[in-house]
């Protein structure tokens, strides 16, 4: 598919606009709190804006399509519960209060007031670590998106992105925080009207009830596919699946039989649906498979021990993730801050329903045309089918709403990583503090700095696994670590150095064992880690270790270090 | 059984279509008050002494 010339103006009059509003916004820049925290002038809905647009990124909208692809409705599961923990920690304060009142510029930096200049140091490089790690695969993501929406050569897909990265490190670098909230204003307007239009066309191209039911017949054909490969038919025969290659009795499969041929036909308004005639369990083609569609805990779900985790890690990234705090930070005050996580919350749920809706409507899409084609997957599903139910002049609103996306996140992440790199890993150890404009000049270096570091390693990287599960775990290298440092540091008067130190430590050992283990053995090996198993480890060792560390320090330690009151 | 699944189809449609409805309302009131606030936020910035800011 070509983009038309209205298609064109839409995508220009929206990034000269976002530019020009960025790169004005320089003159209110008068030192580096303007620059890293917007002068703390942040006021509540302005927050909202930003935090949503800053936290739904095109590679958000890929990962969580992907397991919309892969599980159906049931793949939102994990904005559901990040809405909850943003909602309570919103009601409550938990950690952000304090951290607000502390009148830091990063978490490292609270730290350092609890357990000293070393665990600061320390705490910002995992962070670095582990958000530089977790961005670098942000841009080629993207870009895939985009060249499977647009139809674009494969070949201009590094160009068009270094292109983009271009224009968002102009403002972001000129007006710092102050940039990247209004330009995350006007992406948020963008890219919510374009998230809008999207979901209201795949609802009208699959009704709702027509999804929902022909995703549960693809889960049994899935089950059916498994039990197959295990082996001659079992012998409990209570747990078997309707088989793939028999007719199915109505009454064992009362929701393939409420769909009745005629309704199939009459709800059929576009391509992504299965033909009519849901009398049998069609087999799935190779290399396409669903997880349960509604129900992550139940059979072929996503599984206790993946809720478990993904539960922890809500909770971790609304306490501790540095991009999501530094809207804290940048709040008028903590009743601020309080009120823009209580006003987000809901969003969260829609930044997994509304993608994952449209994963579930490609996978039937696919499921349709007989398979995937060649060099799509279950990331590049989704675009690709996108590009096929979008009519023009819609396609120009989407390719903007996805360049909002893409930019407000890069902004935020490139702003939030370069402010720790000054913050918490430069300017301690320099001798002597350097004027106001030379603080400034490091930390807008620093900004172009990480851009470069993103553009070469960002879009060569090979993403291994499913790229959600990637995210997960290269995050976890810190949240786990970082809420575990956090929580001791503001709740427990008993935590010390020792501990936190053994915290970061044992909080990166998880993560870092999956990335080489997994690496280092072939797919069907029994060695292999699972991702929830790596996550879960990663904050109980990293508990465990600021719990025994602590005692132990207490031993050692000639001074307890006060603890910091929230 | 069945019943655990109809619940299920209902909460994710709830959640599928409040979402939809929720961005939408969003769309004209974060706009609007936030639109605002950005004025009022250059406002007190550019009211700020030029004296630089120290951490």
């Amino acid at each position: 598919m070509t983009l038309t010339p209205l298609d064109w103006t839409i995508i220009g009059v929206y990034l000269i606009g976002c530019v020009a509003a960025g790169v004005w916004m320089k003159r209110y820049v008068r030192g580096v709190e303007d620059f890293a925290i917007a002068g703390r002038e942040m006021d509540v809905y302005l927050g909202v804006a930003s935090l949503a647009a800053t936290e739904v990124g095109v590679v958000t909208i890929m990962y969580t399509a992907e397991m919309g692809f892969t599980n159906g409705p049931a793949g939102a599961t994990y904005g559901v519960l990040s809405a909850l923990a943003m909602f309570v920690v919103g009601l409550t304060g938990f950690v952000i209060v304090p951290m607000r009142n502390a009148g830091v510029m990063t978490i490292p930096e609270l730290l350092e007031k609890r357990f000293g200049l070393g665990v600061r140091w320390l705490a910002g490089l995992v962070i670095i670590l582990g958000g530089v790690l977790n961005m670098g695969i942000f841009l080629r993501l993207g870009g895939e998106f985009l060249v499977h929406l647009v139809g674009l050569p494969q070949a201009y897909l590094e160009w068009t992105m270094t292109a983009l990265l271009a224009l968002v490190l102009i403002y972001t670098v000129l007006g710092g925080m102050l940039s990247v909230l209004v330009t995350d204003y006007l992406q948020f307007l963008v890219m919510g009207l374009g998230i809008v239009i999207t979901s209201v066309l795949v609802l009208w191209n699959t009704p709702w009830p027509v999804l929902t039911q022909q995703l549960t017949l693809a889960h049994q054909a899935t089950l059916a596919a498994q039990e197959k490969e295990k082996g001659p038919p079992g012998t409990d025969s209570s747990s078997k699946p309707p088989s793939a290659s028999r007719p199915t009795d109505p009454r064992e499969q009362p929701q393939a039989a409420s769909l009745g041929s005629s309704e199939v036909a009459d709800s059929h308004r576009g391509k992504a649906l299965r033909p009519a005639g849901a009398d049998s369990v069609p087999p799935l083609p190779k290399g396409m498979k669903m997880g349960n569609p509604l129900n992550p805990l139940g059979r072929g779900g996503l599984g206790w021990m993946w809720v478990l985790w993904q539960a922890m890690t809500a909770l971790a990234v609304v306490t501790t993730w540095q991009t999501t705090i530094a809207r804290v930070l940048a709040a008028r005050d903590s009743r601020t801050a309080k009120r823009v996580y209580r006003r987000t919350a809901f969003y969260f749920v829609g930044r997994f329903a509304l993608p994952g809706l449209w994963g579930a409507a490609a996978f039937l899409y696919f499921w349709n045309q007989g398979g995937l084609p060649e060099g799509i997957d279950s990331l590049r599903a989704m675009p690709r089918f996108l590009g096929t139910l979008l009519p023009v002049g819609f396609l120009g609103l989407m390719v903007a709403a996805m360049l909002a996306a893409e930019m407000s996140t890069d902004s935020g992440y490139l702003l939030t990583w370069a402010t720790v790199i000054y913050n918490d890993l430069l300017m301690p150890v320099l001798r002597r503090k350097p004027s106001e404009k030379v603080r400034l000049l490091i930390i807008r270096s620093l900004v172009v700095l990480i851009g470069l570091f993103l553009v070469f390693y960002g879009l060569w990287y090979q993403l291994p696994g499913k790229a959600w599960d990637y995210l997960a775990v290269t995050g976890n290298i810190y949240l786990a670590s970082l809420f575990t440092l956090l929580v001791g540091a503001l709740y427990w008067p008993s935590a010390n150095r020792i501990g936190a130190i053994a915290a970061i430590i044992l909080g990166a050992v998880g993560p870092i064992s999956f990335l080489i283990i997994n690496a280092m053995t072939p797919e069907d090996s029994p060695w292999r880690i699972q991702p929830e198993m790596a996550g879960l480890a990663a904050f109980g060792c990293s508990f465990a270790g600021m719990i025994f560390g602590s005692l132990i320090g207490r031993a050692f330690l000639p001074h307890p270090t006060a603890p910091t009151r929230p | 059984m069945e019943k655990w699944e109809k619940i299920a189809e209902g909460f994710w449609a709830v959640m599928v279509f409040a979402s939809i409805a929720w961005y939408f309302f969003l769309l004209f009131y974060v706009g609007i008050r936030g639109g605002r606030e950005i004025l009022r936020m250059g406002h007190r910035q550019g009211e700020k002494p030029d004296a630089p800011a120290t951490h």
